[in-house]
């Protein structure tokens, strides 16, 4: 079986990448919002941002990816960026050390058309990122939940525009 | 526990060492990698009045919290939850706890899901060492070492080996990353561990597909060893940076071999052998207290292992060291051949070119990376074939709880799970080594080489940044990466400081 039968699959879909680690705090928030999108649209959970994220985005129509950041706002702030917004950088010490801007640009170079045409990334402001737990902190939680509904409202507005 | 209490509690309640030397009137020059969380590295070196490198320090902090995080937890949930220590590593974790959960209730795991494990780990093989190898190991090779790092990447690999060529090796990638996905019983992080087996079946119209996957994976493994014949081998000046000595560390070797002395992924006896490549010492499971040690250094958070039966030796190489070496140039040094025919002819090539064994030049271990994919990449073509793998018989029947140790080669290197339970099987005691940890020694040796090499008479210049880290990208750090918060920014930085410790000029790479 060709490998890529994704793009069959995949063609003209929306899919939801959280990424994150659930066992530590609020870096779970990419993963609990995918997880609360499970069944409205196509979802992946990644813990990583290396090669993986260009196979789960291969061949979507377009591509909602949410994460944590450290950005020094409020906890809980909620930002809607495309992947122009993040710099890169294309000089890494070692293969864990890939992040998420060089990735979707190392796809978009290389992938060209089976990368999403239009991919947005929500990010939330994290609290606490060192603490051992699966609960996120109240101010990020509620993040969450907006997150998930405005994601709702743009998956359901892009199918519409299908229609 | 929060992230000081971790820190206090594994490093004697010392949150930084850094500076340990500021108080004697040398040249500092610190490189930080700073990274994620979890840990972070950090290269710092000191100069002579001359300007010339005295001394450097690779520092690690490895966080080590989730040794503490596990005690209390039921032995059936540590596989699925020490895959979360590394978003890369996954499967290795959860395969060296998986395999640690057996000898905690002391079953070995039937045969098909022995085979099924095998498949799932050579797989992780493929795909981790092709990572490293086109986002790392390639592009210093392809468009030179010194170049600028805007075109020392994987975007200049593809510019030279074309835009197909790059296309295709991010699809043939993907093919085993569709099995792990099959055979782990969820995407990415996998779940089908249990002791003494495995939770999946495996279907002949999966056992097909893996088949129909394996040979894409093969096809990999040719493509990375052409592009490295083709690149590397053909042009004579990266030859001498591979065989040469600015980046050659001698050390005593460690990795598992099968019952033919060939490389063993999956499971093998851990075998050292000697800088002239002599065996010296053989041990499985909890054997390994007895053949490796931890020094405690006060400069460093994490201990830094050697040789038990060598005694502590300094950070040093050479005949006499007490350090050794793990990862894919050490394990082809131990064994005497691979276990598969095409990765069998790639391993004599090498050893040609080098003209001795074991090998000691750190570029070798990219080289060898190659050779193992194509290894993986053909031991999962050979388990597939086996129609047995679909048999129903995956799980063992169980002993009682206590005591287990988990040894897998991972692509870095030997990685050891051990836990002590009680009798319902709760973790009491869980101590993990890491491939990082294991190399930390010949890091420190190679770092401290390089830099010797490149800074003389206090010159230091825009290159230094890259030919240092050179010197320990072919390790492959795993220094985890357990949160991935955005901006996933990695600077690197050189601060140089003056004789009175005051910062002068600072290089970075971003």
């Amino acid at each position: 079986m060709d490998s890529d039968e994704r793009s069959i699959e995949r063609k003209g879909k929306s899919v939801v990448l959280g990424i994150g680690n659930p066992v530590l705090t609020d870096d779970s928030v990419g993963i609990k919002v995918a997880k609360k999108l499970e069944g409205f649209v196509d979802t992946h959970i990644l813990m990583t941002t290396d090669f993986d994220v260009l196979d789960t985005l291969f061949g979507y129509e377009r591509a909602i990816i949410v994460d944590g950041i450290r950005s020094g706002d409020a906890p809980g702030t909620i930002k809607e960026i495309s992947p122009d917004d993040l710099s890169h950088t294309l000089t890494y010490s070692g293969s864990h050390n890939i992040s998420l801007p060089s990735t979707l640009k190392i796809g978009i170079e290389i992938l060209g058309d089976d990368m999403p045409k239009d991919i947005r990334i929500f990010t939330i402001e994290l609290l606490d990122v060192d603490t051992f737990s699966t609960d996120c902190t109240p101010m990020v939680q509620k993040a969450v939940e907006e997150v998930v509904e405005r994601i709702k409202m743009l998956v359901t507005d892009s199918e519409e525009c299908k229609i | 526990m929060d992230l000081s209490g971790i820190l206090n509690f594994f490093h004697g309640g010392q949150k930084s060492k850094e500076g340990v030397r500021n108080d004697m009137a040398l040249t500092k020059i610190e490189i930080n990698p700073m990274t994620r969380l979890e840990g972070h590295g950090k290269i710092s070196m000191f100069l002579d009045e001359k300007g010339n490198v005295d001394n450097a320090f690779f520092q690690v902090v490895e966080l080590r919290g989730y040794e503490r995080f596990l005690q209390g937890m039921p032995i059936e949930e540590v596989p699925r939850t020490v895959s979360t220590i590394c978003g890369v590593c996954r499967a290795v974790h959860f395969t060296a706890s998986m395999k640690a959960s057996d000898g905690v209730y002391n079953v070995e795991p039937t045969p098909t899901a022995r085979k099924i494990r095998e498949i799932f780990f050579n797989a992780h093989y493929v795909e981790d060492h092709a990572a490293i190898l086109y986002a790392l190991g390639f592009p210093d090779f392809v468009v030179g070492p010194t170049a600028n790092p805007a075109e020392r990447n994987l975007i200049g690999l593809v510019n030279a080996v074309g835009a197909e060529t790059g296309k295709l090796v991010l699809r043939k990638r993907y093919a085993a990353v569709k099995v792990l996905e099959m055979l782990g019983g969820k995407p990415i992080h996998p779940v089908a561990a249990l002791p003494g087996g495995w939770s999946k079946r495996v279907t002949q119209d999966e056992r097909k597909e893996i088949m129909a996957l394996a040979e894409e994976m093969v096809e990999l493994g040719q493509l990375t060893l052409k592009i490295f014949e083709d690149v590397v081998l053909k042009n004579p000046e990266y030859v001498k940076l591979v065989t040469g000595d600015v980046y050659k560390v001698v050390s005593n070797y460690l990795g598992s071999v099968d019952e033919n002395d060939k490389v063993a992924f999956y499971d093998g006896t851990q075998k050292f052998v000697d800088t002239n490549g002599k065996e010296i010492a053989r041990f499985k499971g909890k054997e390994y207290l007895d053949y490796i040690a931890e020094r405690v250094l006060p400069w460093s958070y994490l201990k830094m292992p050697y040789m038990k039966q060598k005694g502590w030796k300094g950070v040093v190489d050479g005949p006499d060291t007490s350090l050794y070496s793990v990862g894919p140039l050490p394990r082809l040094n131990v064994a005497s051949g691979m276990p598969t025919p095409l990765a069998q002819e790639a391993y004599e090539k090498m050893f040609n070119v080098f003209g001795h064994k074991p090998v000691h030049n750190i570029m070798g271990y990219h080289w060898a990376r190659a050779i193992e994919l194509l290894c993986a990449a053909e031991n999962i073509r050979e388990f597939a074939k086996d129609e047995t793998l679909c048999n129903p018989e995956v799980r063992s029947k169980l002993g009682p709880a206590s005591e287990g140790v988990g040894i897998v080669e991972a692509p870095r290197g030997t990685l050891i799970h051990h836990y002590v339970t009680n009798e319902k099987g709760i973790v009491e005691k869980a101590n993990i080594v890491v491939a990082t940890t294991h190399n930390k020694g010949p890091i420190n040796v190679a770092v401290k080489r390089a830099a010797q090499n490149f800074i003389k008479d206090g010159v230091i210049n825009e290159g230094l940044l890259n030919m240092v880290e050179l010197a320990y990208r072919p390790y492959d750090l795993c220094l985890a990466c357990a949160t991935h918060a955005l901006p996933g920014h990695d600077p690197l930085q050189i601060d140089i400081y003056d004789h009175e410790g005051k910062p002068y000029k600072t290089l970075k790479n971003f």
